[in-house]
């Protein structure tokens, strides 16, 4: 009888030394509520890099993409479980299964065999040639051995009690698990720089609450639908995850009447870190994510950048300083982001920004400003008023 | 308390705005009639009645239908008879506007070296069939357009061709409110070219102008109940005497084969009282909304001369203001405005999510530049004075407001 079972391998966790063991729980746990998530019961066996997840069903591709999303995981290996005798011949359904999903067309394959059992009577080398025997003489003239470059490679591990056949190897976003290197408050525009921010720190494990100032009536509900989508894809690098929409059209009404018009995008830009400190408290979050690239826009100048990390009473992580637009774009391509963020909608930016943006700020301006102007009760009652909204591992939205 | 109030207070419990600008009328204000109207207290207490108690099915063979039957064609003929339709021609009751200007205008058979002409500034349940018809017909021509948005008939060619089949016009333009002469317009229409099919769309005017079918110039005509106090969900198409039409939709041969389906006779009645009471009251009504149109915009350009009338309010209908307010993009000011329980439009309800260049404003004659500029603010048979004057006092506070967004 054959079982359906994963073989998920784990990226730079060999790094961790003494921590190993709990981020391997930590993963664990992530993708076990994934396949909770997906209605898949699953049993896990450790094994040293990697789990040997079995599970009731095949692995349908949706669930496949969403394991392909968690952070930590190195690969993905659907394989058949067989039983295990030592002539092999218990597997060959599992190895007419593969051979099968590869198509009609003439290819080229490898057997590669691999014993975790060394008290297994046929070593590495007898079971790739039996297999490919196997293989050459039931699929006469469709398949043809190349060991250099295989279109195809079949892969055949003797464990402790079983045999996997695989074929398949899904290469995942790697990096640390959810949640291993702390929270983040990760602000979110609309714009293709801030979910890709969002993504790669996902990838370092961060576990993230999104905020999003929202500008009504400046702007409109079309924003909001924008952050709804960006935020159920961006969910789905976190195992959960949560979202602030704070209103800000007041704040930045009240902003704009009290300073200079030179200062106000920066000024707004401060507003936000600040709000997001606040969250930070409550949610006890240790840093703020940004998309900021350097010189971008007015805000992104290392004169501006300063003034902003003097508000921070919190590290502000910026891991796209140094990128360029289209790698930043590029990548918003492959995550799934892009084709939101290019969807048209009001931007407040335009209609706040100044004639001419403050390039250099006077810094003694800008203290007289925080000394003059306590702004913390408005904008902790924006955060007070703020909508939040939950998304799980499925990148499913529902208010909280 | 007026009417108004009076039966809208409980259905607008839950939007009484907390901060409460205006003391006692700390109300929704609603200036978006255009789009739709709320029930009048007459056609809201009919739709209750009739939904109770008349669920029969008309076309039924038993006593209860005929006789919701009969009442049905007691209604038609009503609606024929206020509008000096003979008797003989026909007012079918169709699901809306839309689908009556759609079954004209797909129904009447055109081939394929036919034309029509068209306003391309004219609400999309015009524009569009026509367009649809551009492959099967030879042209679908732009009908020469005065500045107020009005079709000119003086701007056609002296010699109109033969294959000239059909020219659709409306007797209001949903977005500068420009007032159509019907008849002078009919007129020298059929004198320039009498073979041709007539059909006006009188939706913005239906049951606040006197319409008179009489002259037998209009061969169609297009109405709906829900923008002068009816229900939503019918309208009704009037056809000239003997006027064959292709059916949109097939089946039960209701409304004499020009339309099938369950005739809705609830909504029917509670559309008729609602014209019922408009015609009573046609001219105090018009009177009353006139001088109030008049306070608004003489108030709103005491506010500022930023704020333009790009349509000359004089030759449009006193029902629909259009408003440009340069430098600040409409959507923002319909939002502030909402965030103060006020309900304008920015442009035509139906397509405000298209940003940048509106075909509609292009067509009546507005610049690229200024199209997210413009506004609507549309008046009711039920709006008062009071309201009027809450509405310029909150839009004052929104003109100062917002100044420092205006760019210049």
């Amino acid at each position: 009888m054959a079982k359906n079972s994963i073989l998920i391998n784990v990226d730079e966790l060999w790094l961790k030394g003494g921590n190993r063991s709990r981020l391997m729980k930590v993963l664990k746990e992530h993708v076990k509520d994934l396949f909770k998530a997906f209605n898949t019961s699953s049993k896990f066996e450790n094994s040293n890099q990697r789990f040997l997840v079995t599970i009731n069903d095949e692995l349908s591709e949706e669930t496949l993409e969403a394991l392909k999303k968690v952070p930590g995981i190195y690969s993905i290996i659907p394989a058949s479980l067989m039983e295990k005798d030592n002539e092999l011949s218990a597997i060959w359904p599992a190895v007419d299964k593969e051979v099968e999903s590869w198509g009609e067309d003439f290819t080229t394959f490898k057997v590669e065999g691999h014993r975790t059992d060394k008290q297994f009577p046929k070593n590495s080398m007898e079971i790739e040639r039996l297999v490919g025997a196997y293989v050459l003489k039931k699929y006469d003239g469709k398949l043809k051995v190349d060991v250099h470059k295989p279109k195809q490679r079949l892969d055949i591990k003797v464990l402790r009690d079983e045999i996997a056949v695989s074929s398949r190897k899904e290469i995942a976003v790697g990096g640390l698990p959810w949640g291993t290197s702390g929270h983040l408050i990760t602000m979110l525009s609309g714009g293709f720089d801030s979910p890709v921010a969002s993504y790669l720190m996902s990838k370092r494990g961060c576990k993230q609450s999104f905020i999003f100032f929202y500008a009504y009536p400046f702007v409109g509900d079309e924003v909001k639908d924008k952050i709804f989508e960006l935020t159920k894809v961006l969910g789905q690098y976190q195992a959960f995850s949560k979202l602030y929409i704070v209103p800000f059209g007041e704040v930045q009404k009240k902003v704009s009447g009290i300073c200079e018009e030179k200062y106000r995008t920066i000024l707004f830009r401060k507003m936000m870190v600040e709000t997001s400190n606040l969250l930070a408290d409550r949610v006890r979050a240790q840093a703020i994510l940004t998309g900021d690239a350097l010189g971008q826009v007015s805000s992104q100048t290392i004169g501006n950048i300063s003034l902003i990390d003097d508000a921070s009473k919190r590290p502000i992580f910026r891991p796209l300083m140094g990128m360029n637009k289209r790698d930043i774009i590029k990548l918003s391509e492959e995550i799934g982001t892009h084709d939101i963020s290019t969807i048209p909608h009001d931007d407040a930016c335009s209609l706040f920004a100044p004639k001419n943006p403050i390039i250099k700020p006077d810094k003694r301006y800008w203290h007289r400003f925080e000394e003059e102007n306590d702004l913390t009760p408005i904008l902790t009652e924006a955060l007070d008023q703020a909508e939040v909204y939950q998304v799980n591992v499925r990148g499913e939205l529902t208010k909280a | 308390m007026d009417r108004f109030w009076a039966c809208n207070l409980n259905r607008y419990k839950d939007v009484i705005d907390k901060s409460s600008h205006m003391g006692e009328l700390s109300f929704m204000l609603y200036f978006d009639h255009a789009a739709s109207s709320p029930l009048c207290p007459e056609a809201l207490k009919t739709l209750q009645s009739t939904m109770e108690r008349d669920f029969y099915n008309p076309s039924a063979a038993h006593k209860w239908g005929k006789e919701l039957n009969k009442k049905t064609g007691e209604i038609r003929d009503n609606f024929k008879a206020a509008l000096k339709a003979p008797k003989d021609s026909r007012f079918v009751f169709t699901s809306s506007a839309s689908e009556s200007n759609n079954s004209l205008i797909k129904g009447l058979g055109l081939s394929k070296e036919d034309s029509l002409y068209v306003s391309f500034g004219d609400h999309a349940s015009l524009v569009k069939p026509a367009f649809a018809l551009s492959e099967e017909i030879k042209n679908v021509l732009e009908l020469p357009l005065d500045d107020v948005g009005v079709p000119c008939c003086s701007l056609l060619p002296s010699a109109l061709d033969k294959n000239l089949k059909l020219v659709l016009v409306s007797t209001v333009n949903s977005q500068s409110g420009g007032l159509l002469d019907v008849q002078k317009f009919a007129a020298e229409l059929k004198e320039k070219a009498p073979w041709v099919h007539l059909h006006l769309d009188a939706v913005q005017s239906f049951g606040k102008y006197e319409i008179d079918l009489s002259s037998g110039l209009i061969d169609s005509m297009t109405v709906s109940a829900h923008k002068m106090g009816g229900p939503k969900g019918v309208g009704a198409l009037w056809l000239k005497k003997g006027l064959g039409l292709n059916p949109l939709l097939h089946g039960g041969n209701q409304e004499t084969d020009y339309r099938s389906s369950t005739i809705a006779y609830p909504l029917i009645a509670s559309f008729y009282s609602a014209f019922e009471v408009a015609q009573k009251n046609y001219q105090n009504d018009f009177e009353r909304v006139l001088s109030l149109r008049d306070k608004l915009v003489s108030s709103l350009k005491e506010i500022s001369s930023d704020l333009e009338f790009p349509f000359d309010p004089n030759r449009c209908s006193p029902y629909i203001i259009s408003m440009m307010w340069k430098g600040i993009s409409s959507d923002i000011v319909l939002r502030t405005l909402e965030q103060k329980e006020v309900a304008i439009a920015s442009t035509s309800a139906c397509s405000s999510k298209i940003k940048g260049e509106n075909p509609t404003m292009k067509a009546l004659g507005l610049p690229t530049s200024v199209h997210k500029f413009v506004l609507r603010i549309s008046l009711g048979k039920m709006s008062t004075e009071e309201e009027v004057d809450a509405f310029i006092s909150i839009f004052k506070e929104v003109y100062s407001e917002l100044q420092m967004f205006v760019k210049r």
